[in-house]
């Protein structure tokens, strides 16, 4: 249930209203999802999901309590602003704890909301899969997949005069074509606008990779040269941000630690050609400009050729350092290079071509290294030319490595990463001596 | 609640549904986070709400909502309807649940101190001083500690005739030493499983005395030596061989996956339905049951989302694999009449869908203890604590960290070392265990938030077992600079 812009601003006025002299701060966020899920090319689920959820936040002084009910009556209301100042009541005094923001002044972004993926219906939905199915069946293959199409709104407002009100829809498609003999094949998007997914292009580069990922010869386990596919970087560039904040840097816990309570921002870590930034009024991947307790969000370089940037900083720290705070990444932007994929393939002598990742986890932060799986097409490279399918792998490696090692990157393009399940807007990378640990039985 | 429930049944039959249900769920939360001398979180969370199943022409519909209310109810148990009717235009073979029993019933946590009635000042005031002791130790730069407490309140009706009440309560606590030295970071938590039991696990710990061991051995670890690569023995503790059995056995032997149902996010499995009673797992010292009854497992209950009564079940008998986890909708894919009661949700507004109980690993016949384990190994690692995890998509090649990892030389417990992780293939792996420890050293661990499905769900479940050995397993270093 989306409810009315007006409608809820004046709901949250009328809470902080009746609560004169309390440092308050009110959200309400709602979402309709509807999903499909498909499997042995037959739906499997289908269902409708609607929430709504009340934020209440309670501050005195250096203390705060949060409560969060998911009914808006008026009993319930007033029973979660009670509850949210009886546990500031007893929290003990946080020295971190900033202040409430006032009012902020936010960037225009492009819009995140359309009407055509909140009114997209069941229905659509099946049409679109039945299309996914016949594909399958047209190339004797086993389809599988989840279309998602949801919109909502996120609201609030606290007693110092900060508010907003954002709008936002959001498809997400995912399909993955096995074959009987070895082959498997995925692709996945994401898009504010549910006319934007290309239902049948996402279909057809799955098929044509189930197809071709047949058959997988073994190849060892090894250091390789390899072509990342963009949804493959996008993890990787993830799982580098994740890391990226400056007081896990400073206190000596992050591969971004230098001696004495220092950092490496201002260093070239990685490769010259490795530019990497946020920009949430950025038209292919747009974002919500709010960053920390509803700090504005504007660009962000993180990485300049090789050189970082930035770091994360919040509010307390940013103060504590001296800095201004730098809020979570709000989408990913990688530049690339000219080139076509075909190219990166073109270029290699001998590599490995990866499609995506599965299942990173961090291995030891203070290197960065991470160990995952190839999954859903995995290629030998030979003579500037994709040879044959091989075996899946298991790679223990460095993300700062991985972009230390880049030799060459194509255009970059929107993709979700197969391991985060989220966008970012990335190129494909040849990297050299990618260290593949052990070899999979996967297909 | 009774009428609620019966309204939205008599609507989806009316409105042309051959079965339905519908949970009616209030969770409560509360969860309390300290960070050195100072706490940084503390709330509680409410989420109220129901969902509707209903089968039409052979297909699933669901539809949920936050509005308890009997208007609502009646449109979102025709809006379900609807939804079943647009699913069935792809039905490749209608739904059929295998047969159970009605039942009216009522089951609660059989808890003795229920947590969200303790004082929030006390809660607050141990994570104080949990972090506190931490802080003493020299060499500790950060100390972390929460407290969670759950509470899943659950009305299951159905248009077979139950109608099931349940209140299930659960306690995680847990507490983190990181300690910075040279140029390295390293972490120890202290090891307490969380489980489904109310105040009385927190009362039930010396956190001071467990907080300043977590601390000191987080110091030593940081001046560890690095270990690997290599083939070695390796003992691993209960509360690290219970992800090793989530991962590499539990997600394994679900038979949605088997089916190719998860095949699109989670995976698949190498134990496909042709490998029943015919698979080597492991070694003949492996004995794996699925058990919801299990007293203070996470995933234990009286009835599944299904409503199908709890129950136990073997998995794996002396090595070889003898029985899938399975729902009502799956039991007829493997020839079987009754279902294995593994359907979750872990919302109101959640599609249930097979789900882990509590799958553990059984204690070894003869008497033997940790001590005489250790004592009979040459050259080894001892596992404790979960570290770094990961396994492919049909749970082949899996590798695993430790919390806290130590070297076994001539029988004793030597050094501890750290970056290290065990790397094998199931079978393999299983196939190399050649000793569990006798049962008065099986423990009760579990994961508290295990990842399937889309949307995403997040389910607990325990996974208990008695120190265990396998031998010369793989061992990868996770050290290096940059």
């Amino acid at each position: 249930m989306i409810l009315d812009e007006k409608e809820v601003m004046g709901l949250l006025q009328n809470i902080i209203s009746e609560n004169p002299g309390k440092a308050i701060g009110i959200g309400v966020s709602g979402r309709e999802n509807g999903s499909t899920r498909f499997a042995n090319n037959a739906i499997t689920t289908n269902g409708v999901y609607n929430r709504l959820d009340l934020y209440v936040d309670v501050t005195k002084g250096k203390k705060r309590g949060i409560a969060v009910v998911n009914e808006l009556n008026k009993e319930k209301i007033k029973e979660a602003v009670a509850r949210a100042d009886a546990l500031a009541d007893v929290a003990p005094e946080n020295p971190e704890l900033m202040p409430p923001l006032g009012p902020q002044k936010y960037p225009k972004v492009p819009t995140l909301y359309y009407r055509s993926t909140a009114e997209f219906s069941p229905e659509k939905r099946v049409d679109s899969i039945v299309s996914v199915i016949d594909k399958a069946k047209k190339e004797n293959l086993t389809s599988a997949g989840f279309f998602e199409t949801s919109s909502g709104f996120s609201a609030f407002m606290n007693s110092k005069g900060l508010s907003y009100h954002l709008l936002s829809s959001r498809s997400y498609f995912n399909n993955t074509f096995r074959s009987g003999e070895g082959g498997s094949g995925w692709t996945s998007a994401e898009e504010e606008d549910v006319d934007r997914v290309e239902v049948a292009n996402l279909a057809d580069s799955a098929v044509r990779k189930a197809i071709d990922s047949r058959n997988p010869k073994p190849l060892p386990a090894g250091k390789y040269t390899v072509i990342l596919e963009p949804a493959a970087v996008a993890d990787m560039v993830w799982f580098l941000l994740y890391n990226f904040t400056a007081r896990e840097a400073d206190e000596g816990r992050s591969f971004l630690s230098l001696p004495e309570g220092k950092n490496r921002l201002g260093e070239m870590l990685v490769s010259a050609k490795v530019t990497i930034s946020s920009d949430p009024a950025f038209a292919q991947i747009p974002a919500f400009p709010l960053g920390e307790d509803g700090l504005p969000q504007e660009k962000t370089i993180w990485i300049e050729k090789g050189v970082i940037k930035n770091l994360i900083y919040t509010r307390f720290w940013a103060e504590k350092m001296g800095k201004a705070p730098v809020s979570f990444p709000a989408n990913v932007i990688m530049e690339g290079e000219s080139n076509k994929l075909e190219d990166l393939v073109r270029s290699t002598e001998k590599g490995v071509l990866v499609s995506r990742f599965w299942y990173i986890r961090d291995l030891n932060p203070m290197i960065l290294l991470l160990t995952g799986l190839t999954r859903d097409g995995t290629f030998l490279i030979e003579k500037g030319k994709v040879s044959h399918p091989v075996n899946n792998f298991r790679f223990n490696e460095s993300a700062v490595n991985v972009l230390k090692n880049v030799e060459m990157m194509s255009q970059p393009k929107r993709v979700v990463g197969g391991e985060t399940g989220t966008s970012a807007f990335v190129p494909a990378l040849k990297v050299k001596e990618f260290n593949f640990s052990s070899v999979s039985d996967a297909v | 609640m009774k009428d609620l429930a019966e309204l939205a049944l008599d609507t989806a039959k009316s409105k042309g549904a051959s079965y339905a249900d519908i949970r009616i769920c209030r969770y409560r939360n509360q969860y309390i986070f300290g960070r050195d001398r100072r706490i940084e979180t503390v709330a509680d969370t409410e989420d109220i709400g129901f969902g509707v199943r209903a089968i039409v022409n052979g297909a699933w519909g669901f539809a949920s909502s936050y509005l308890l209310e009997k208007e609502e109810i009646q449109r979102i148990a025709a809006l379900a309807v609807d939804v079943a009717r647009a699913s069935s235009r792809l039905l490749k073979q209608p739904v059929e649940l295998a047969s159970e029993p009605a039942y009216q019933d009522h089951w609660q946590s059989p808890i003795q101190k229920n947590p969200f009635k303790i004082p929030v000042e006390k809660k607050i005031d141990l994570v104080l001083r949990i972090n506190e002791e931490m802080l003493k130790v020299n060499g500790i730069k950060v100390a972390m500690s929460y407290l969670i407490f759950n509470e899943m309140w659950k009305y299951f009706a159905s248009t077979d005739g139950s109608f099931i009440e349940q209140d299930l309560i659960y306690t995680y606590p847990q507490s983190t030493a990181v300690a910075v030295a040279a140029g390295d970071s390293q972490t120890r938590t202290i090891q307490v499983a969380p489980e489904q039991k109310g105040y009385e696990l927190i009362e039930s710990i010396d956190w001071v005395e467990r907080a300043r061991k977590a601390a000191e051995e987080a110091v030593q670890k940081v001046k560890a030596k690095q270990a690997g690569p290599g083939k070695m023995d390796i003992i691993v503790m209960p509360s690290q061989l219970c992800l090793t059995i989530h991962e590499s056995i539990g997600h394994a032997t679900e038979l949605d996956r088997a089916l190719g149902w998860e095949a699109d996010y989670a995976g698949t499995t190498f134990v496909t339905p042709d490998k029943l009673r015919k698979l080597k797992y492991g070694s003949a010292l492996m004995n794996i049951v699925g058990d919801k009854v299990l007293p203070n497992a996470l995933g234990t209950a009286a009835y599944d989302d299904d409503g199908v009564k709890a129950r136990t079940f073997d998995i794996i008998k002396e090595g070889i694999f003898v029985g899938y986890q399975t729902t009502r909708e799956l039991a007829r894919f493997i020839n079987e009449k009754e279902s294995k009661a593994c359907a979750f949700a872990d919302s109101w507004s959640s599609f249930p869908m097979q789900r882990m109980p509590n799958i553990w690993l059984k204690p070894g016949d003869k008497p033997l203890s940790l001590d005489q384990l250790i004592s009979d190994t040459k050259q080894g690692l001892l596992f404790d604590g979960m570290g770094s995890f990961s396994i492919d998509h049909q749970r082949y090649n899996f590798q695993f960290g430790g919390d806290a990892v130590w070297e076994i030389k001539n029988g004793k417990v030597g050094e501890m070392v750290k970056n290290v992780a065990y790397q094998s293939k199931t079978t393999d792996f299983w196939g190399s265990l050649d000793a569990v420890c006798s049962k008065e050293y099986w423990e009760n661990w579990g994961v508290f938030g295990c990842g399937k499905g889309e949307p995403p769900q997040s389910a607990r479940m325990g996974h208990g077992s008695a120190p265990a050995r396998f031998r010369q397993v793989n061992i990868v270093s996770a050290g290096g600079k940059l």
